[in-house]
C-alpha cells in the first residue's frame, strides 16, 4: 500500500513540473533556515567544552551600589483661630532622586566579603578581558588576556592541544605561566601542528615574560570570557587591583551547582548576603545589589537589556519564538495555498476511490504521506544547502567567532522539523478534499 | 465594475482567504524589517562628525586616586611633546577616557541655568579637536591661554544648541554645566557633530570640555597619523610611549577598525534577516504566480464566454487583476491597522517617521511583488481563443 502511494505521489510530481519546482524551492529553502538556527542554537546552548557545565553556572558579574536621596519639605500653614496664631507643620519626604552605580565586582568583594556560598560546590574568579599589543617581526597582535585563578580550568572543561593548565601552588608561587589558545600560538609562535614545541617558550607581554604551559584547543562559542588568547594566574596583576577594598572591580565570579535546580538557591543566597554586607562608604551609597544570573540570563541580557535578567530572559525568548513562529508561518500559508489549489486537480481521483470504497481517513492519509514525501525531498536538498551554507558561514568568519556544526541533536530536531513542516501543509488540502461528494468529485469535466 | 469584481472575489472567499492571509503576514513581516532596516540606514547616513582613518588612541592606566599628580603631568607633557614631534605623527592630544564606539558616557543634567541642560560630557586638550578632525561651526576650540580661564572654557554641539540654548545668547555667556566642573563654564564655541557612539547610534548631544594635557583626567592619548606611514611605526610609537609612562599594558586602537567592528554588530543582523526576507519574498511571488496561473487556468470556459460577449483581451487582463489587487489593498488595510499601532504604543525606541517609511515600503513592495505575479497569467488568459475556449465544455 505504501509502496503504491509512492509511486504514485512521485508520478503526480513528476506531472506538473513547474509547481514542484515552486513547492521545493519554498519548503527546502525554509528548512534551510530552520537547520541553520537550529545549528547556531545547538552550538550556543549546546552542553559543548569548555562550557559542559553551562546550566549549573551562576554568573557574579553584574553588582550596583545605589543611595536614594530625599527632600525634607517643611510646610508650615498659619491660620488665626479665636484670636491666636496656629501653626500646622507638615513634615513630608520624598525622594528626589537615585545615585547609583554599576561596575563588576572588585576581588575584595566576591573573595573577602561573600566568599562561600551554600549549594556552590566549586567557585572560579577572574578578571574580565584585558588586550596588550604584542610585536612579533614587525606585525602587530592584539591579544585579549584573561586573570584567573586555579578553579578556573575545573569549572570550564577546555580541551588542551598540548601542556596542562596551572595549578593552585603555581597560582599561590605568582608564577609568570600561561595557558594560550591556538590561534595565539600559530600567530605568535608559528606553530599550527605539533603544538607541543610551544610549551616552554615565553611570550612577552605587559613588560613580563610568560612561560606557556599550555594551548586550548579552538572554542566555538561566542562567549566572551573563554574566548580569550592568553590565560594568566591572577596573582600577577597589580597589587593594587588586587588589594583594592573598593566594592568594584574588573572581576566576575562563577558558582558552580551540583544540579540545574539549585542555581536558584546560589542565586537567593548571593542576593541574601548582598543585603548584609556593610558598605566601604555609606555617605556614598547606602544599598548594594547583586545581579546573579545563570549562562541563558546574561546571554539575554546582551540580547536585550533589562534590569532584571530574569525579565531580560524572557523578553528574548518570547520574542524569538514569535519571530521564528512568523518566520515558520508565512512558508507554511504559501504551501497550504498551493497544495488547495492542486489537489483540485485530482477530484476525479479521489472520486472514482470513494466510489469504490475508500474511507475519508485512506484519502486523507494518502495525501498527507505523499506531502510528506514532498517535504522530505525537500528536506534533504535544504540539509545540503544548510551543510553548504554552514561551511560559508564558518570560512567566512560571518558569526565572528562562533563555529556552527551539525551534530545529532541538530540532525533530529532538523528531522522532527520536516515531519511537522509535511504533516501541517499538507493536512488540510487533505482534510478538504477527503470530504469531497462522490457525484461532486466525479462531476468535474476532465476526466 | 468594481462591485462585480467584489461579487467575485466574495464567491471564492475560502479559496481567496488564504490568499489574503498570506499577503497579510508577508506585510507584517516585511514592515517590522524594514522599520529595523529603514531606521538603521537613517541613523547611519547621519554624519560621524569626526575621521576614523588613521587615528590611533592609546589609553594609559592613570588612575585618579593613585597617581602622583605632579610627575604624571610631567610625564604626560613629555609624552605629548615627543609624540608629536614623532615622523608621520600629525598631531597628538589628550582626551577623556571614552573611546569612540565604546558606548560609556557621563551625563549630567541641572536646571540651575532657569531650564533644562542635559548633556553628555567629555574632555579634550587645546589640540583635540585638529587631532580628531572636529568641525567648528560657531566660536573658536580651546586655545593655549585657556589654561588661565577662570571659568573653565565649554565647546558644545549644534545639538545641543537646538535642545537647550535656542533663542538665547550662549556664545561666550556663563552657565552651570555640573558641579565637578566648577560653578560656572563658558561657551566658547560650537562644533557640528560628535556621534561617539557608533555610526547606527543616535547622536546624542556633547559638550567639550577643557582640560589641559597635564590633567589627570584625560588618559587618552590621540594621535592622527599620515597616510603613507609605514607599517613599522605603530611598534615604535607603542615603544616610546611605554618608555615614557612606564605603563607596560598598553593597546593603540585604530579608530576605522573600530567602527568596522562596531557597525559589524548591526549588519550582520541586518544582512541576514535582508537575506531571510529576501527569500519569503521570492517564496511568495512563485506560489502566488503559480496558484494565479492555477486558478486563472480553471476559469478558462468563463473567460471564453466574456470575449464571446465582446469583451477585449485588455478587458480580460484588467479584470483579474484588479481581483488580485484588491484582496492584496484589502490585506494590506488590515496590516496597516496593526503596523499603527507600532508609532501609537510606541513599542521600539525610534522616530516614528521610520514606522511610516516601512509601512509605505512595505505596502509597495507587496503590490509590485503581486502586480507582476498577476499580469502574466493574466496576459496568457487573455490570449484564450474564444472559439477554444467554449470547446472544452
Amino acid at each position: 500500500m505504501l509502496k503504491n502511494y509512492f509511486t504514485l505521489a512521485l508520478k503526480v510530481l513528476g506531472r506538473r513540473k513547474f509547481f514542484t519546482f515552486i513547492s521545493l524551492f519554498g519548503i527546502s529553502f525554509t528548512l534551510m533556515i530552520l537547520m541553520l538556527v537550529a545549528a547556531f542554537w545547538e552550538t550556543e546552548f549546546g552542553k559543548n567544552p569548555p562550557l559542559s557545565n553551562k546550566d549549573k553556572i551562576v554568573y557574579g558579574m553584574r553588582c550596583e551600589m545605589w543611595k536614594e536621596h530625599y527632600d525634607t519639605i517643611t510646610k508650615i500653614d498659619t491660620q488665626m483661630i479665636d484670636k491666636l496664631m496656629v501653626f500646622d507643620t507638615t513634615i513630608t519626604t520624598e525622594t528626589k532622586g537615585k545615585s547609583q552605580s554599576m561596575s563588576s565586582p572588585s576581588l575584595h568583594l566576591l573573595r573577602d566579603k561573600i566568599g562561600d556560598v551554600p549549594f556552590a560546590v566549586n567557585r572560579t574568579i577572574y578578571s574580565s578581558r584585558n588586550t596588550y599589543d604584542i610585536f612579533n617581526k614587525g606585525k602587530k597582535l592584539t591579544f585579549s588576556t584573561v586573570y584567573t585563578d586555579p578553579q578556573f580550568w575545573e569549572i570550564y572543561d577546555f580541551k588542551f592541544l598540548a601542556g596542562k593548565p596551572y595549578y593552585q601552588s603555581q597560582f599561590d608561587n605568582q608564577e609568570q605561566v600561561a595557558v594560550i589558545s591556538r590561534k595565539a600560538c600559530s600567530e605568535y609562535f608559528g606553530i599550527s601542528d605539533n603544538y607541543q614545541n610551544a610549551i616552554g617558550q615565553t611570550l612577552p607581554m605587559d613588560g613580563k615574560s610568560w612561560t606557556i604551559i599550555g594551548v586550548l584547543a579552538e572554542v566555538d562559542v561566542s562567549a566572551g570570557s573563554v574566548n580569550s588568547d592568553v590565560f594568566i594566574p591572577y596573582t600577577n596583576m597589580p597589587s593594587y587591583v588586587l588589594e583594592s577594598k573598593d566594592f568594584m572591580g574588573p572581576f566576575i565570579a562563577i558558582y558552580l551547582a551540583d544540579s540545574p535546580a539549585n542555581r536558584a538557591k546560589i542565586k537567593s543566597e548571593l542576593i541574601a548576603k548582598s543585603k548584609v554586607i556593610p558598605l566601604p562608604d555609606p555617605d556614598m551609597f547606602e544599598h548594594l545589589d547583586l545581579k546573579p544570573m545563570t549562562y541563558h540570563e546574561q546571554y539575554a541580557r546582551h540580547l536585550i537589556y533589562d534590569e532584571s535578567p530574569e525579565r531580560s530572559l524572557k523578553l528574548a525568548l518570547s520574542s524569538f519564538l514569535v519571530v521564528m513562529l512568523l518566520f515558520f508561518l508565512l512558508p507554511t500559508l504559501n504551501l497550504i495555498n498551493l497544495n488547495v489549489s492542486r489537489i483540485m486537480e485530482r477530484s476525479s481521483e479521489i472520486g472514482v476511490r470513494k466510489a469504490f470504497g475508500a474511507h475519508s481517513g485512506n484519502i486523507l492519509f494518502q495525501f498527507v504521506f505523499e506531502n510528506i514525501i514532498l517535504t522530505v525531498i525537500g528536506g534533504i536538498i535544504g540539509f545540503v544547502l544548510a551543510y553548504w551554507l554552514i561551511d560559508i558561514i564558518n570560512t567566512t568568519q560571518f558569526l565572528e567567532n562562533t563555529k556552527l556544526s551539525f551534530s545529532l541533536p541538530v540532525f533530529i530536531s532538523s528531522l522532527l522539523i520536516i515531519l511537522f513542516f509535511g504533516i501541517l501543509s499538507g493536512i488540510i488540502p487533505a482534510w478538504r478534499m477527503s470530504k469531497l461528494q462522490i457525484a461532486k468529485a466525479l462531476n468535474v469535466n476532465q476526466l | 465594475m468594481l462591485k462585480h469584481i467584489i461579487t467575485l472575489i466574495w464567491n471564492k472567499k475560502q479559496k481567496n482567504f488564504l490568499l489574503f492571509l498570506e499577503i497579510f503576514f508577508s506585510f507584517m513581516i516585511l514592515f517590522v524589517v524594514f522599520g529595523f532596516v529603514i531606521s538603521n540606514l537613517r541613523l547611519y547616513q547621519t554624519p560621524l562628525g569626526f575621521d576614523t582613518v588613521n587615528q590611533w588612541v592609546a589609553p594609559l592606566s592613570i588612575e585618579e586616586d593613585m597617581a602622583d599628580s605632579t610627575e604624571t603631568a610631567l610625564m604626560k607633557t613629555r609624552l605629548l611633546n615627543e609624540i608629536s614631534q614623532m615622523p608621520y605623527v600629525e598631531s597628538a592630544s589628550f582626551g577623556c577616557r571614552r573611546i569612540p564606539f565604546r558606548q560609556s558616557m557621563w551625563t549630567t543634567g541641572t536646571d540651575d541655568n532657569g531650564f533644562e541642560l542635559f548633556t553628555c560630557i567629555l574632555m579634550g586638550d587645546e589640540h583635540f579637536a585638529k587631532t580628531r578632525g572636529i568641525n567648528i561651526i560657531e566660536g573658536r576650540w580651546f586655545t593655549e591661554d585657556d589654561k588661565l580661564a577662570k571659568y573653565t572654557p565649554v565647546v558644545v554641539s549644534s545639538k545641543l544648541i537646538e535642545e537647550s540654548f535656542k533663542g538665547r545668547k550662549y556664545l561666550d555667556s556663563l552657565f552651570v554645566f555640573d558641579e565637578d566642573l566648577g560653578d560656572f563654564n563658558r561657551i566658547v564655541g560650537v562644533f557640528d557633530h560628535y556621534k561617539y557612539w557608533g555610526e547606527f547610534e543616535e547622536e546624542w548631544n556633547a559638550t567639550f570640555v577643557y582640560m589641559p594635557s597635564t590633567s589627570l583626567k584625560t588618559i587618552l592619548l590621540n594621535m592622527k597619523i599620515a597616510e603613507n606611514a609605514p607599517p613599522d611605526l605603530e611598534e615604535k610609537i607603542n615603544k616610546r610611549i611605554i618608555e615614557i609612562s612606564k605603563f607596560s599594558d598598553l593597546t593603540i586602537w585604530d579608530l576605522e577598525q573600530r567602527r568596522i567592528e562596531n557597525s559589524k554588530d548591526t549588519w550582520t543582523p541586518m544582512i541576514a534577516l535582508m537575506a531571510i526576507c529576501g527569500f519569503l519574498v521570492i517564496n511568495v511571488a512563485l506560489g502566488l504566480f503559480g496558484v494565479l496561473w492555477y486558478n486563472i487556468s480553471k476559469r478558462r470556459a468563463e473567460i471564453g464566454l466574456r470575449r464571446t460577449m465582446g469583451a477585449t483581451p485588455g478587458n480580460i487582463t484588467g479584470q483579474f487583476i484588479s481581483e488580485v489587487l484588491l484582496i492584496t489593498l484589502f490585506a494590506i488595510l488590515v496590516g496597516l491597522l496593526f503596523a499603527v499601532q507600532f508609532p501609537l504604543m510606541e513599542f521600539f525606541d525610534t522616530e516614528n517617521i521610520n514606522y511610516y517609511y516601512a509601512m509605505a515600503a512595505s505596502a509597495i513592495l507587496i503590490l509590485i511583488v503581486v502586480f507582476v505575479c498577476s499580469v502574466f497569467p493574466s496576459s496568457q488568459a487573455a490570449k484564450i481563443h474564444p472559439a477554444l475556449a467554449l470547446h472544452e465544455d
